[in-house]
């Protein structure tokens, strides 16, 4: 079965994919917002972790995922940085980050994504022309789109960053 | 994963990490030793704990011991132990201190 959907919060897309997981769909492939899934004999089997990666550590990224592999954690698919990791629900794994200090990394991940992604669509609207479609450009109102995504996604990660924080000063103390 | 920069005091996980690698382990091994050890109040994602074990190699306080089939074990140094050691006598103090503290406490209670 193929689900086309676009995330741009991290933790939603998670929590949709181990939705999906509880009325047995197995998460199998992905390529650009199509997810594929296919039908588990029983509800419920497997957990799912969704993390963002710097694309340009590779090597960093190949021992993370063996690390995660070792412990029965396996990398269904990755797209642009994005991994996507299944583990049997038997294991009793909880979340993948449970330091905020890593949490924090993760989402500055996303935000640096979202920067670029606003630099590159602030670019194309400046070029933008045709198609058009009742009049109105095409690129210039998906990208306009996608940008104030973008603007809303950075105060959010950066909203969840403060609270983290603030969480860490309090056990400072 | 962050240890206090005055006090010098380790944070619990990091403990419990050290704790865990007397005997060699590898992940799943420490994650279970810290869940048992601790019954369940101090629970480590796998991300978190990746991070912790590059955290403690890099300080020379854990290191590889062998790998098996395509898992690492770990185990701890004389550095590693060191400063567990430390953290132990730490809490020892901190320990006596609050027993005599609060003892007191209770004793007064008692005798009004």
């Amino acid at each position: 079965m193929e689900k086309r959907r676009i995330f741009f919060d991290i933790d939603r897309e998670e929590t949709w994919l181990n939705q999906m997981a509880d009325q047995g769909y197995r998460l199998c492939g992905k390529s650009w917002w199509v997810y594929e899934f296919e039908k588990n004999e029983s509800d419920g089997t497997y957990r799912y972790y969704v993390d963002r990666q710097s694309i340009l550590k590779e090597r960093e990224n190949r021992a993370f995922c063996e690390f995660l592999g070792g412990m029965g954690i396996r990398l269904v698919t990755s797209q642009w940085g994005w991994h996507y990791f299944e583990t049997p629900r038997e294991n009793g794994f909880g979340a993948l980050y449970t330091d905020g200090t890593s949490r924090i990394r993760c989402y500055f991940r996303m935000i640096t994504f979202y920067v670029l992604l606003g630099i590159f669509c602030i670019g194309i609207i400046n070029g933008s022309s045709g198609p058009y479609l009742f009049n109105l450009s095409i690129p210039l109102i998906c990208n306009s789109v996608i940008l104030l995504a973008s603007a809303v996604m950075i105060f959010r990660y950066g909203k969840r960053i403060l609270w983290i924080k603030g969480q860490q000063k309090l056990k400072e103390i | 994963m962050r240890d206090h920069e005055k006090g010098g005091a380790l944070t619990e996980v990091t403990f419990f990490i050290l704790l865990s690698l007397y005997t060699p382990r590898h992940g799943y091994g420490i994650l279970q030793f810290v869940e048992e050890e601790t019954r369940g109040r101090v629970i480590l994602g796998a991300g978190t704990l990746y991070g912790a074990l590059e955290a403690l190699v890099k300080k020379g306080w854990i290191s590889l011991f062998q790998m098996e089939k395509n898992k690492k074990l770990y185990v701890i140094t004389e550095t590693g132990k060191e400063a567990a050691n430390n953290e132990l006598a730490r809490l020892h103090t901190v320990f006596e201190t609050g027993k005599s503290i609060i003892s007191r406490e209770d004793l007064t209670d008692g005798e009004t």
